[in-house]
């Protein structure tokens, strides 16, 4: 009786999400599974696709330009995670102090992260423009001539990462949540044992937000190896100026939309993917191990 | 009496609700196409409907709808849907690749001139030859540049309608006055542009406030090394292979000249000599003295600047590799063709061979999407050469001789010269690294191209 209940139930439970199930299955899992087909086919999205095995990864091997975009993304998320973290945190704490107003400092740096990323994009290339450029103002103001920005090959990714802690609005609020979370009586025992503001910080505040920058780290690297719309805006999907800014995801869309290689452009996916599960798994096995779960 | 904040909210809700209830209603018939007029539907009652892509915004497309509309007008046998589709990045048409992976193309679509071989060996395009000689198209219909970027392997893959001649060359009278050169005389030579920029150029602390030119601001770095890579005498692909030769030595040449002319600024990224609403072209502000620029842009200068005093030369050349001003124009621009799965392919002929290459056709096009043809015996031609604006790129059309390198991998290559070419006009590497790099890497990617295509 009760197992006709249940197998009733479950029926009318499939059939309640099976929008859910079709859509992730033909429309995620279908073209996870195919692109993974085409990394081992020459395909030029027009005609057949066929199979030339392992050929597109061992040609990404030798591939001066795949090398050069992976620096780029590298060098991008190197900088800019732990400067997100680091943002994130520190705005956090600031609004954590009981300050008059936190709602409306909450709303505004939240702000930036509903922007939608062209627009932020476009913003950000008035921002970093060297002549009339904000940024390079606020510099000579102070005595310091600023660098060309996006028009410098050597200043274009450092433009990029600064622009990258612009949208820390949504790491703030995890951040935010998580210090809320650290027991006050905690605080006033350690303060009452005569620990100073950073020393709390150091050995109270900071264990109890671990997890949540354990997960600003993953989802940071995650993110960060998928960086494409702000360059693609920014420099017309050229990754200029010199390649400075052509990063992996830009690379992966020029092979497929530019040069027809579809095949190696899935081979680029799945490089990416496997990176990215690797270093995943690395920052769990070396960072997850000093994360504090309140003594659980 | 006290009214608590849970029943004022649901006061408040249930009025606005009220109050959003009279403006329900059934809506009846079909949405509009766009709201920006850059779709239409076919006119009704036509014995074939066509499918045209277009993938030009603002008023280039709602011309490219007047322009479906007065075909449909000519003729009562086909009606025209104009379908906007849009580019990305750098002229990506996603919506018509997606189109022709999926089986179900548009009769006809847009292609850039250069891009016609390699579409042509992925089998995206269809075979126009037979249709144009039976239409009496020959090649005394085209510009010579036209001619030889509309075909491929003695074939016809598209027509082009629109010519873009890179690059007339301008300069700014006024400040010539000012800086005590002859207001009436242009430079010739690259050599000359050198000098008269010495007289020009300002360069400080910051960076240059006032320049002779900008060599590499010409529509990207490819195209700098394109335009006075041609200039120079220098060629970019060797007729006999088929390859690319990005390190001819003229090439290497011009790409040295721009790496140069960069340094004596202080470098490519100390310009301050862009206009503060980072719009207008820089050469219309007036801190530039000569610019190679289209015709576009100087109409918007002349917008935002009735009274800009310049004028207006061919584009000069440096021998020993050329010899003549204008050498180094080469002609860009946009074709049509008609996808190998179209469902009405001769409908869309009629339609394309009216708009590309008959004289009332032309003509039409010029009045609404408003380029230059590039067929000869259109009335838009006379039009054009009694232009002010027009005219430089009239006479820079009539002098061109060089198209892009029409080869397979020509997206490729232009992508390599974007960043080599960069990379030496910011110091990193000399020019012939530089090349040599592109030279390298393009031949590489030639190579997986022609053995993916079993070629």
């Amino acid at each position: 009786m009760r197992s006709r209940k249940r197998r009733r139930d479950l029926m009318w439970g499939l059939v309640f999400t099976s929008p859910a199930i079709i859509g992730l299955l033909w429309f995620t899992a279908y073209p996870v599974l195919a692109s993974l087909y085409y990394s081992f086919t020459s395909y030029t999205m027009v005609g057949p696709p066929k199979w030339i095995g392992w050929a597109n990864y061992a040609d990404l091997l030798t591939d001066q330009v795949w090398w050069s975009s992976l620096w780029n993304t590298v060098y991008i998320v190197v900088w800019s995670v732990p400067l997100g973290i680091v943002a994130a945190l520190g705005l956090a704490l600031l609004l954590n102090m009981g300050v008059g107003g936190r709602s409306v400092y909450r709303t505004v740096f939240y702000l930036p992260t509903i922007v939608p990323a062209v627009a932020s994009a476009v913003l950000w290339m008035y921002i970093f423009d060297p002549q009339y450029g904000l940024l390079n103002d606020a510099l000579a103001k102070v005595g310091v001539a600023g660098p060309g920005w996006l028009s410098d090959p050597g200043w274009a990714k450092p433009a990029l990462i600064v622009m990258s802690a612009w949208g820390v609005g949504n790491l703030m609020v995890i951040m935010l949540a998580g210090l809320q979370e650290v027991p006050a009586t905690l605080q006033e025992q350690a303060s009452t044992d005569g620990a100073g503001v950073l020393s709390r910080f150091r050995h109270v505040t900071l264990p109890y937000v671990s997890p949540h920058m354990l997960f600003a780290l993953v989802t940071g690297l995650i993110g960060g190896f998928q960086f494409f719309t702000p360059v693609f805006v920014m420099t017309g999907g050229t990754g200029n100026p010199a390649g400075s800014t052509l990063v992996s995801g830009l690379y992966l869309y020029q092979n497929a939309f530019q040069y027809f290689k579809v095949g190696y452009a899935s081979a680029i996916a799945w490089m990416l993917f496997a990176l990215v599960a690797a270093i995943t798994v690395a920052t769990f096995r070396l960072v997850g191990r000093r994360v504090y779960y309140g003594g659980r | 009496m006290r009214i608590s904040r849970r029943q004022a909210l649901r006061t408040i809700g249930g009025a606005a609700g009220l109050a959003a209830l009279p403006g329900c209603t059934v809506v009846e018939g079909e949405p509009p196409d766009s709201t920006q007029g850059l779709s239409k539907k076919a006119a009704p009652g036509r014995r074939t409907t066509i499918t045209f892509y277009s993938l030009f915004g603002g008023v280039d497309g709602q011309g490219w709808v007047d322009l479906a509309t007065r075909f449909e007008a000519v003729q009562d046998e086909i009606g025209v849907e104009v379908v906007y589709a849009p580019t990305t990045g750098q002229g990506e048409q996603q919506k018509l690749l997606v189109s022709i992976a999926a089986g179900d193309p548009p009769d006809l679509a847009m292609v850039i001139p250069f891009q016609v071989p390699q579409w042509a060996e992925l089998g995206i395009m269809t075979d126009l030859t037979d249709l144009a000689r039976g239409a009496g198209l020959t090649e005394r219909d085209f510009l010579p540049a036209v001619w030889q970027g509309m075909r491929w392997k003695d074939r016809v893959w598209q027509l082009q309608w629109d010519v873009d001649p890179n690059f007339p060359f301008y300069w700014n009278k006024q400040l010539f006055a000012e800086c005590g050169l002859d207001p009436g005389r242009p430079p010739r030579t690259i050599t000359e542009v050198d000098e008269l920029s010495a007289e020009i150029t300002q360069v400080g602390r910051q960076g240059a406030s006032r320049v002779g030119t900008v060599p590499w601001q010409v529509a990207g770095f490819a195209n700098a090394a394109f335009t006075w890579g041609f200039a120079f005498g220098g060629t970019f692909v060797d007729p006999e292979t088929g390859q690319v030769t990005p390190d001819d030595e003229h090439v290497v040449a011009a790409v040295d000249w721009m790496a140069g002319y960069a340094r004596s600024l202080g470098g490519a990224d100390r310009l301050n000599v862009a206009p503060p609403t980072l719009q207008m072209n820089p050469f219309g502000y007036g801190a530039m003295g000569m610019a190679a620029l289209g015709p576009r842009s100087v109409k918007q200068i002349l917008e935002a600047r009735p009274d800009f005093s310049y004028g207006s030369t061919l584009l000069p050349y440096q021998p020993p590799g050329a010899d003549r001003p204008g050498a180094g124009t080469w002609i860009g621009g946009w074709g049509a063709f008609i996808p190998s799965e179209a469902k009405h392919p001769e409908a869309a002929w009629e339609f394309l061979r009216w708009f590309a290459a008959t004289p009332e056709g032309t003509l039409a096009e010029f009045e609404t999407v408003n380029y230059p043809p590039g067929y000869l015996k259109s009335p838009a031609m006379e039009r054009m050469r009694s232009d002010g604006i027009l005219r430089p790129s009239y006479d820079a059309m009539l002098a061109a001789t060089n198209i892009k390198p029409s080869l397979p991998e020509t997206n490729y290559f232009s992508q390599q010269l974007e960043i080599h070419v960069a990379r030496a006009v910011y110091g990193e590497v000399s020019a012939r690294e530089a090349m040599r790099v592109v030279k390298e890497n393009t031949r590489r990617e030639a190579e997986r191209f022609k053995n993916q295509m079993g070629l």
